[in-house]
C-alpha cells in the first residue's frame, strides 16, 4: 500500500477543484514509477488508474467518487474518460525511443505469466515476434505511441506536433522521468523520493538489421515523436512547471526559488542515455 | 504565398480575441495585408456580425484563415471545425484606459462618445466604472477567460494552455514579424490606432483605482510581461514544427528568422 506523504501544498485542493491531472500511460515508458510517485504525493484515494479491468470506469463512479479523482492514469487514448470529469484537463505523457520500448515490452509480457499479450506472441523468438505482432496489429508497433498520444488510429506527423505542443501540459522522455517527479515535488511542497517501479530484470537483446530495419519502418513517426520530444524536452518541462507555478502559488513560493530550480536540479542527477547499438533494455 | 499556407489553415484558424486598446487593431490589419482581407473574418464589438460565422456555409468558411473581433473566448470560433490557434494582446490597465479614452475623444460616432468623452478623464473613468463600460473591472480577463468568467487559476490556464499565445500590447511587432516570417510573408504591422493624441499623466488617485477595479486584468498584464519571450517562443516552435509538417521545403526556408533571427539553427527532424 503506498501512503501519501505530507503536508501537502494547501491550494492542491483548489487547484484539483478546477484542474485534473490526465497521464497517458504509454506502456514501458516509465509510467509506472511516474503514477507510484504521484500515488506517494496525492494519496491512493486521489489516484483512479485504469490499468485493472476490475477498476470501475470513470463513467461508473458516482460523482463524489469523481470528486476526488486528483490523477486519471491508464493505458487510454487521449481524450478518453475526461468528459466524465467537469474539470480542465493537463495531460502528461512519457515517451521511449522505439527499439528500447520493444525490447523492454517484449521482455516484460515474456516473463510476465499473466500479462493477456504472452500467448499472443511473447512465446516467440524476438525476430519472430516483431512479425507476428505486426501480423495480427498488436503490441508497440505501428506507431503505437502516437495514435495514443493523438488518439487517431493513423495519424499525420502534423498531428503529432499538435498533440505535444498543444494537447498535452508536457510530454517528455522516459528517461527523464526524475525530472518530471522532482518538479512534482517542488510544485506540490512534498519531498517524495525518487523510486523506480516496474523495471525489468538486466540483460541484453540483440536485435538483428533486418528486424531492426522491420521496426523502423513500421513505427517511423513514433522514431521521430521520440527525437521530436527528446530535442524540446526541457522547453517542454519548463512550460509545464509555469503552468502549475501559475497555477499552485502557494507552492511556488515556498519550494522552488525560480521556475526552473527542479528541472534543474533533477537534471543535476541525471543524464538521458544514448541508445545503444545492441539495445540493452535495462529496466522498464 | 506557399502552398503550405493553404495546408496550414484547411487544419488551423487563428482566432484573434481582440481586446479593445491593447494593439489588437494593428495585429488585425497586419493579419489582412498579409493573407489578404477576405481570409481574416473581423466581427464588430456589438456582435451583429458584418457576416455571421454561423450563417456561412462551408465553402465560405474555408476561406477564412483568421477571425478577430471583440468577443470572449470559445464563443464563435465553434462553427469552425479546425484546430483553433487562439492569439490575444494584452495592455497595463491604466494605459488602456488612457488609450481608450483618447479613441473616444478621436471617434465622434462612438457609440459611447457622448456618454463618456464629454466628461474629463477621471469623471470619465468614474463613470465607467459605474456603469461597468469600458476596460473597466477586469475587461480583459472576462475576454480571455470566456465563459467561466473571471478568476486566477484560470486565466493561468488560458494564457499557458487555452491561447496559442498572449503578449503585452508592446510586442505586437514581435508577434507580427514571426507570423511574416514563420509564413514567408513581409513583416510590418500598421499602428493604425496608435498615438493619435498625446498620452497624458492620469492623477494617482485614479490610477489607483484603475489598478484596485481591475486587480485581475493587472495580474495578467503581469503574468504576460514576465512570460511573453517564453509564450511568444513556444508560438514559433509550434508554427515551425507544424509548418515544417505541412510543407517542409517552405518551412526550411522561413526557419531561424522569426522572432529577430536570434533564434539558434534547430535540427532538422529526421526519420531514424
Amino acid at each position: 500500500m503506498i501512503e501519501a506523504s505530507a503536508p501537502m501544498n494547501p491550494a492542491a485542493a483548489r487547484f484539483f477543484a478546477r484542474f485534473l491531472l490526465v497521464h497517458t500511460h504509454v506502456e514501458k515508458t516509465a509510467g509506472t514509477t511516474l503514477v507510484g510517485h504521484l500515488t506517494r504525493l496525492f494519496g491512493a484515494e486521489h489516484v483512479l488508474d485504469l490499468r485493472s479491468a476490475e477498476v470501475p470506469r470513470p463513467a461508473q463512479l458516482p460523482p463524489e467518487r469523481r470528486q476526488r479523482v486528483w490523477l486519471l492514469t491508464g493505458h487510454f487514448h487521449r481524450g478518453a474518460h475526461e468528459r466524465h470529469f467537469a474539470r480542465k484537463p493537463i495531460r502528461l505523457a512519457l515517451v521511449r525511443q522505439p527499439v528500447e520500448r520493444l525490447i523492454s515490452l517484449y521482455k516484460y509480457v515474456r516473463n510476465g505469466q499473466g500479462h493477456p499479450e504472452r500467448e499472443r506472441y511473447a512465446y516467440l523468438p524476438l525476430p519472430e515476434a516483431v512479425r507476428r505482432m505486426i501480423e495480427i496489429g498488436a503490441g508497440p508497433i505501428r506507431n503505437q505511441q502516437c495514435r495514443t498520444l493523438t488518439g487517431l488510429k493513423e495519424p499525420k506527423w502534423s498531428d503529432v506536433v499538435y498533440a505535444v505542443e498543444r494537447d498535452y501540459a508536457v510530454v517528455c522522455t522516459q528517461s527523464s522521468v526524475d525530472r518530471l517527479t522532482a518538479l512534482f515535488n517542488a510544485r506540490f511542497g512534498v519531498e517524495v523520493p525518487a523510486e523506480a517501479l516496474n523495471r525489468g530484470k538486466p540483460g541484453v537483446i540483440d536485435i538483428d538489421d533486418e528486424t531492426l530495419r522491420l521496426v523502423e519502418e513500421t513505427n517511423a513517426l513514433d522514431f521521430r515523436l521520440y527525437e521530436y520530444v527528446a530535442q524540446n524536452e526541457a522547453r517542454l518541462l519548463r512550460g509545464f512547471d509555469h503552468l502549475l507555478s501559475a497555477t499552485l502559488p502557494a507552492a511556488g513560493a515556498a519550494a522552488a526559488g525560480t521556475a526552473t530550480a527542479p528541472i534543474a536540479a533533477a537534471t543535476a542527477r541525471q543524464q538521458r542515455p544514448q541508445p545503444t547499438a545492441a539495445h540493452a533494455a535495462h529496466g522498464n | 504565398m506557399s502552398a503550405g499556407v493553404a495546408a496550414f489553415f484547411a487544419e488551423h484558424l487563428f482566432v484573434h480575441t481582440h481586446i479593445e486598446s491593447t494593439g489588437g487593431s494593428a495585429l488585425a490589419s497586419y493579419l489582412k495585408t498579409a493573407f489578404g482581407a477576405a481570409r481574416v473574418l473581423e466581427v464588430p464589438p456589438d456582435g451583429a456580425s458584418q457576416a455571421d460565422p454561423a450563417a456561412m456555409d462551408d465553402a465560405a468558411r474555408s476561406e477564412i484563415y483568421a477571425l478577430s473581433g471583440h468577443f470572449p473566448a470559445h464563443s464563435l470560433e465553434r462553427h469552425f471545425a479546425r484546430r483553433h490557434l487562439r492569439i490575444a494582446l494584452v495592455g497595463d490597465p491604466v494605459a488602456r484606459m488612457v488609450s481608450f479614452y483618447n479613441d473616444l475623444l478621436d471617434a465622434p460616432d462612438h457609440p459611447d462618445d457622448s456618454r463618456f468623452a464629454r466628461l474629463p478623464f477621471d469623471e470619465a473613468v468614474g463613470a465607467m466604472i459605474e456603469a461597468r463600460f469600458g476596460p473597466v473591472h477586469n475587461q480583459q480577463s472576462r475576454q480571455i477567460g470566456g465563459k467561466e468568467g473571471p478568476n486566477w487559476l484560470g486565466l493561468a490556464y488560458a494564457v499557458e494552455r487555452d491561447y496559442a499565445v498572449v503578449c503585452s500590447q508592446a510586442s505586437v511587432d514581435r508577434l507580427c514579424a514571426m507570423i511574416g516570417a514563420r509564413f514567408g510573408l513581409p513583416a510590418g504591422a500598421q499602428h493604425t490606432n496608435r498615438d493619435r493624441r498625446e498620452p497624458f499623466e492620469v492623477a494617482p488617485v485614479t490610477a489607483a483605482r484603475l489598478r484596485e477595479t481591475n486587480a485581475l486584468d493587472q495580474r495578467l498584464y503581469n503574468y504576460v510581461l514576465r512570460h511573453e519571450n517564453r509564450l511568444l517562443e513556444r508560438f514559433d516552435v509550434f508554427l515551425e514544427a507544424m509548418l515544417r509538417a505541412i510543407d517542409p521545403v517552405a518551412a526550411v526556408a522561413t526557419s531561424d528568422t522569426a522572432i529577430g533571427g536570434t533564434q539558434p539553427p534547430r535540427q532538422q527532424h529526421r526519420l531514424a
